[in-house]
């Protein structure tokens, strides 16, 4: 056999040794990378630094495909020379490889501009998974980062730190962003993008040095001027790895000169990648590499197939929020047209370049939905004379499917891998694929940039006998994004209201279904220091009580442990009468629901009742049932009254992902049925039993045993942890019952009674730092959140008067 | 309000809309629903309403609607242009 030696496993390499694998499985491959990691998908870093993506996402191929392939993986081996005569490399720890054909895929390296002081600590390029590491251990809330370099990665680089906290700076050489993608009127749209998120953007500025002693403590520009900066990113670009190459003797300009099969001037040595240059040009982006190891495949597997004639670039800046999009050959030149759209309001801009009624190039800046249409016209070269009229504005098709059904089997569907149409369909026909994920594992369509998701989505529906929408997943169509993620996306953000994670993640509109929920999540999240915004939540969490059929309100207040007074009795009685309530009712929780109120009564039954609320409207802590326990029942064990009283004290007025319904009992003979409650206390002889998951209502479920304990105390603090865990990791909505079956208890216990000391403190500590701000709501009656909170709409003539 | 008839206006932002504010299913209060997009999510059982054209949009079976007024800003005060029909209505109510 044959042996096949690839020097770099990165992108560009491994994607083409797929194509050799499929090809030719006859070589013997050994690999080498200096980077210690599997082979990952390096555009998604971005993604990585911004919280969006956790590094074992972006494996696109693990150990396992190596073995299975049974290529010899060397990871943290840098090749250092190459003797083309022997055929032999050598690494850098002195181990000689010797080799048949010889792939070369070394990538680039970050390039930096003369500034003095890049040795400094605190000085970061953004190139690899372990500078991407480096980065987020740095930065966090506080921390003052500059970020040299304004074009693709310097941007997507500065969103991720400031999504991580980071007050950021992007310092640019030029007086445009993005200066090789956009034009400068598309430049000053993004810039004002970047800017509204918070990023403060510098032009025009040349770095001189890197100040600090030993540590970057700021940067100081030629003018002199400068700015303090803990952190310091420079991102300026990148230039090709080359050094293999003149040591193996190959013809090399700025890359490694490759024709057009992708073979240099060593019959046995071949390139692919960044560290290619063809036809005069070094490309910089993943498409063209895919496209490159296609034919370079079928260049070393001894079929030479289509020739490689260059390709289109196209790049997408992945900031969520932030669509911009370039491809082609957009510059102004004479025989150029120009058709340009703007709306500077909405932060729109497009231009289309037409050359001989052709597209030669297109920039969108604000709104990139249509950039697959583009790409299509640029690939294919179509004559657009007749649909002139529609260039920009395309008309309204009536259904999503059309413009799928519309595009031609050859047209590119995903430009990261090069997934055509054709190549889609045939998937799904033959292959059995039904699902966004399987289509990904098939034909890696969509492991890219991401950007053609929806596309991808439309021809599965469009055309998968048993397509299944995975968009179940995420909490609604507004946001892409599965509630886990979110949670954990939105905990290493800045953002503290709703409309603002609208607006940066999502579709800027919301709905019912993920308005409410993110409401729960920032409380939660925030521990109760978030921007609270009633518009985002149910009537209920308005006014604080729960609309009946006919418009008017119930009113429960809380009677902890279902242990009241005389006294109270007496003023429910009071205002039974005087609200004219129609009905008092005793409820299934042991408490006292007054029904039919109006809405404008309400702040006058609570100041009257003068007793918290018990809040039976809203997605919250209930109550906790009791037994007599001890004080009174011949066989009570445990003292259930005043526990469940305590219980029920520490916990209220806390909100939850679904309502918490609890009990505590001084015996297993479990009177107030603990076991069926979210969380219960059984008492037994010598210490108390702690349940949860327990459910009887629409479902019916016995509560799982978390822990047994020997004291009062320990059965609270208990419970408190299970409660906190709860709140962080239920999905909105999701009672105590599906989350501990979906979780598993003993997952959950390890987790809480079971985990470390310094995890239980912590989510002690978050439990207790959201309990100080949490207030009983129906003191609002004393400071309305808004003058009209508890107004019922008004008769005409009174408005006017 | 006006001749028992209850006018809900929505603030979408960049503009106001008003509808009627019963619910099309069981007359539930509009104004008291939630958001979402041009629409709003009655608080009682969940119909979508179009703030716009006032079409139910869920479920989609039902086809049914509210009535939607104009509406225009003047003076930052929001106006809505009512039917006279509704302003006699009151007439006789008042008579
Ligand atoms: C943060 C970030 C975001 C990006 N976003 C996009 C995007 O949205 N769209 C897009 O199209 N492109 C994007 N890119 C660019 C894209 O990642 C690169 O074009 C692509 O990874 C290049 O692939 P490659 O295989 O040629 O090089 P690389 O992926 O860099 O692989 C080269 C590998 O070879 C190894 N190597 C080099 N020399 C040696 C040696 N002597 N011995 C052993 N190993 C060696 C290197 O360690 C490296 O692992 C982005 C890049 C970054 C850093
Ligand atoms: C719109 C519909 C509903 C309203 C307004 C409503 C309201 C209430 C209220 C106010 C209570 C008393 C809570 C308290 O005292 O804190 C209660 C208790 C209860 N509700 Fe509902 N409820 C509704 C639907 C349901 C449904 C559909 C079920 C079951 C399938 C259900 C099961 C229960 C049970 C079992 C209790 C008693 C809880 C206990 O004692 O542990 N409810 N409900
Ligand atoms: S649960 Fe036990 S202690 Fe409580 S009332 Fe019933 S029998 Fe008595
Ligand atoms: S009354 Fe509006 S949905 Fe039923």
């Amino acid at each position: 056999m044959k042996r096949l030696v690839v020097v770099g496993n990165g992108m560009a390499g491994m994607a083409c040794l797929e194509q050799i694998l499929a090809f030719a499985p006859r070589f013997e491959v050994t690999v080498f990378g200096e980077e210690t990691h599997p082979n990952y998908n390096r555009v998604l870093l971005s993604s990585v630094l911004a919280g969006e993506k956790k590094a074992e996402d972006i494996v696109i191929n693990g150990p396992e495909w190596y073995r299975g392939h049974g290529i010899d993986l060397r990871v943290g081996v840098r090749i250092v020379d190459v003797d083309p005569l022997a055929r032999t490399i050598t690494g850098d720890d002195g181990a000689v490889t010797p080799y048949d054909t010889l792939l070369l895929a070394t990538g680039s390296t970050p390039w930096f501009p003369p500034i003095a002081g890049l040795g400094k600590g605190g000085v970061f390029a953004f190139r690899t998974l372990d500078d991407t590491r480096a980065l987020m251990a740095r930065s966090g809330p506080e921390t003052r980062a500059v970020v040299i370099g304004g074009g693709l990665l310097g941007l997507e680089a500065a969103r991720g730190l400031q999504v991580r906290g980071c007050d950021v700076t992007v310092v640019h050489v030029l007086d445009t962003l993005m200066e090789r993608q956009l034009d400068k009127a598309a430049g000053v749209y993004v810039r004002a993008k970047m800017e509204s998120l918070g990023i403060r953007v510098l032009l025009g500025r040349t770095t001189k040095a890197i100040l600090g002693n030993g540590h970057a403590a700021g940067v100081e520009f030629a003018d002199g001027s400068t700015v303090d900066a803990d952190l310091v990113v420079v991102a300026t670009g990148i230039r090709p790895s080359v050094e293999l190459g003149r040591k193996a003797r190959l013809t090399v300009n700025r890359g490694i000169v490759v024709n057009d099969l992708m073979e240099t001037s060593d019959p046995n040595i071949f390139a692919v990648g960044e560290c290619t240059e063809h036809n005069g040009i070094c490309y910089g982006l993943v498409a063209p590499l895919f496209e490159q190891g296609k034919v370079l495949a079928g260049t070393i597997a001894g079929n030479p197939g289509p020739r490689y004639a260059g390709s289109v670039q196209a790049a997408k800046l992945k900031i969520m929020g932030v669509d911009v999009f370039s491809a082609g050959a957009w510059e102004e030149a004479p025989g150029v047209e120009p058709v340009r759209y703007e709306d500077p309001g909405l932060g729109v801009y497009k231009k289309l370049s037409l050359r001989d009624g052709k597209l030669a190039g297109v920039i969108l800046v604000g709104d990139a939905g249509d950039s697959h249409r583009y790409m299509d016209w640029l690939r294919s070269g179509a004559n657009l004379d007749r649909a002139r009229r529609h260039l920009l504005c395309p008309p309204p098709s009536e259904d999503a499917g059309l413009d799928v059904a519309e595009m031609p089997e050859s047209a590119i569907v995903c430009g990261c891998i090069g997934v055509t149409k054709g190549t889609i369909i045939h998937a799904i026909h033959h292959r059995g694929v039904n699902t966004l994920s399987q289509l990904k594992e098939v034909t890696r369509a969509s492991t890219g940039c991401g950007s053609c998701t929806r596309l991808c989505e439309d021809l599965l529906r469009a055309v998968a006998p048993e397509f299944e929408e995975e968009v179940k997943t995420a909490i609604c169509g507004c946001l892409p994004f599965a509630e886990d993620r979110l949670r954990e996306m939105l905990r290493s953000e800045r953002l503290k209201s709703v409309q603002e994670v609208l607006d940066i993640y999502g579709n800027g509109r919301g709905c019912e279904i993920c308005k409410p929920a993110l409401s729960y999540m920032l409380d939660m999240l925030w521990c109760g220091d978030h921007v609270e915004d009633r518009s985002a939540r149910f009537i209920n969490d308005r006014v604080h009580a729960n609309i009946q059929k006919d418009g008017t309100f119930s009113v429960v207040p809380r009677i902890r442990g279902g242990v009241t007074s005389a006294a109270e009795l007496r003023r429910i009685a009071d205002v039974a009468e005087k609200y004219n309530v129609r009905m008092v009712k005793i409820t299934g929780s042991q408490r006292i629901d007054l029904l039919g109120v109006k809405k404008e009564d309400l702040p006058k039954v609570w100041a009257d009742l003068d007793m918290p609320s018990g809040q039976a409207y809203t997605k919250g802590v209930r109550m906790v049932k009791t037994c007599v326990g001890t004080d009174f029942c011949r066989f009570g064990v445990q003292d259930s009254t005043s526990v469940g009283i305590e219980l029920e004290r520490r916990f209220e007025q806390l909100y939850t992902p679904h309502k918490v319904k609890m009990a505590a009992v001084g015996c297993p003979r479990n009177c107030a049925e603990a076991t069926v409650k979210d969380i219960g206390l059984v008492g037994q002889e010598g210490g108390w039993q702690v349940v949860v998951g327990g459910a009887a209502g629409k479902s019916v479920r016995k509560a799982d045993l978390l822990t047994t304990v020997e004291t009062s105390e320990a059965a609270l603090e208990a419970a408190e942890l299970f409660f906190q865990y709860y709140r962080e990791n239920a999905n909105f909505l999701e009672r105590t019952y599906d989350f501990v079956d979906r979780v598993g208890i003993e997952k959950i216990r390890k987790e809480t009674v079971y985990a470390p000391e310094s995890v239980k403190h912590a989510l002690r500590d978050r439990f207790a730092r959201s309990k100080q701000r949490a207030v009983d709501p129906w003191l609002e009656r004393r400071e309305p959140r808004h003058p009209m909170q508890f107004i019922p709409l008004q008769p005409l003539e009174q408005v006017l008067a | 309000m006006l001749a028992r008839r209850e006018i809900a206006l929505f603030n979408l932002g960049d503009r106001f809309l008003a509808t009627d504010n019963r619910c099309p299913h069981k007359g539930g209060p509009l104004c008291d629903g939630i958001v979402a997009g041009d629409s709003v999510v009655c608080p009682l059982h969940g119909w979508k309403v179009r703030l716009d054209s006032g079409m139910v949009e869920g479920p989609a079976s039902s086809g049914a609607c509210v009535a939607t007024y104009p509406t225009r800003i003047e003076d930052g005060i929001v106006c809505v242009e009512l039917p006279v029909s509704l302003f006699e209505a009151r007439e006789r109510e008042v008579a």
